[in-house]
């Protein structure tokens, strides 16, 4: 009976793990602004980094005004850490991640 | 008295070779093609080859800006090096180098593995190329690979080299964010470091020739030209606008206006 019990915690905390992971998922096309992105060699960079993530369809970048826009795979979220992690290794700091409005 | 208008001969054409300071003078600019981005340079006879990477292609073009020809679908191309009749051009997002002979792009054998290959240098059998994620510049010579610098800030080290060039037993490095250039021998020692107190914001591209180093202060928008030695001779600025490459040709600097479309030309006079 106890070891019952114990399986069923254990499945319920690791659904619970499971929705919360997927609640901070993000998804649709999202616009993220990163301060230096003027240089080509970093925006290119970044670019490059940006697509090992799993679950980004396209990357945009523009080195104009200084953003990235990311279009991710219908049903295949992207965690918000990861992204800012990759964007750290490429050498730079995400000033913010905003959802763009698909419709 | 021969000899006095000899040695008063003498004397006047000495002077005048001293007082003969060339500077380098605005001359004009070639306009590029709509909506091109071009990052680097290189020229092969009367004509010049453009790397484009916002466009995912080089352009060859006259003096005129008018396309010769074009390489379409490279995926992110940087900063390019011609070499007898080849075309060397770094793709920064699939780590590859291709080599443009004869209509046809191949890809050329590298004993190391670069991350971001942002530029090359070719002479003969002997590649640089500047190996942006991994600070440093792979100099592959026959089939003999070594490293030129690490990470880091000291003398000797490099932080996101952006070009490379070989000249003579020599390895120049745009140590980009360093905010300098820095001299090597083939075994990785350090012979100069050039431009660390001239202000420089990303040192994006060097070029050389037989009396000078131009270097480019791409996010001052300035080409600061030096002697071989090092010591600062000019400051461009005139029609200079966000320059990725510099390319030196005879009495003539070639300039790319990464964000204005167009190449700037300066003549030595």
């Amino acid at each position: 009976m106890e070891k019952m019990i114990l399986m069923m915690l254990i499945s319920l905390s690791a659904l619970a793990v499971k929705a919360q992971d997927t609640e901070n998922k993000l998804n649709g096309t999202l616009k993220i602004e990163i301060d230096g992105l003027s240089c080509p060699f970093c925006a290119y960079g970044l670019e490059k980094n940006l697509s090992k993530v799993e679950g980004v369809q396209t990357i945009k970048i523009d080195v104009e005004n200084a953003f990235v826009l990311l279009t991710i795979f219908e049903g295949m979220g992207v965690n918000e850490a990861t992204i800012r992690k990759n964007i750290k290794d490429a050498g730079f700091t995400p000033r913010s991640i905003t959802k763009e409005n698909d419709g | 008295m021969g000899r006095l208008y000899f040695l008063a001969l003498l004397v006047l054409v000495i002077i005048s070779c001293k007082e003969e300071k060339k500077e380098w003078v605005f001359e004009g600019k070639i306009e590029l093609p709509e909506n091109s981005r071009p990052l680097a340079l290189a020229k092969t006879g009367d004509e010049l080859w453009f790397s484009d990477p916002e466009n995912f292609r080089l352009l060859k073009i006259d003096f005129h800006g008018n396309v010769l020809d074009s390489i379409t679908g490279v995926k992110r191309p940087m900063n390019i090096d011609f070499d007898k009749g080849k075309l060397y051009t770094p793709e920064f997002l699939t780590d590859t180098i291709w080599v443009f002979e004869n209509g046809k792009n191949i890809p050329l054998p590298i004993k190391a593995q670069p991350n971001a290959p942002a530029g090359i240098s070719v002479k003969g059998d002997t590649i640089a190329i500047a190996d942006f994620y991994n600070h440093r510049v792979i100099l592959q010579i026959g089939s003999k690979v070594t490293f030129i610098g690490k990470v880091g800030h000291d003398k000797g080290q490099l932080y996101y080299p952006t070009d490379v060039k070989i000249k003579e037993d020599k390895i120049y490095v745009a140590d980009a964010y360093n905010h300098r250039v820095q001299i090597f021998n083939f075994s990785n020692k350090l012979l100069n470091i050039i431009g660390e107190k001239d202000g420089f914001n990303v040192t994006s591209a060097i070029a050389l020739n037989s009396n000078y180093i131009a270097a480019t202060d791409q996010e001052n928008s300035r080409v600061l030209i030096y002697d071989l030695k090092g010591a600062l001779l000019q400051i461009l600025e005139t029609n200079i606008n966000y320059p990725t490459d510099v390319l030196l040709n005879q009495d003539r600097l070639y300039i790319s206006n990464f964000k204005k479309n167009s190449i700037s030309i300066y003549r030595n006079r």
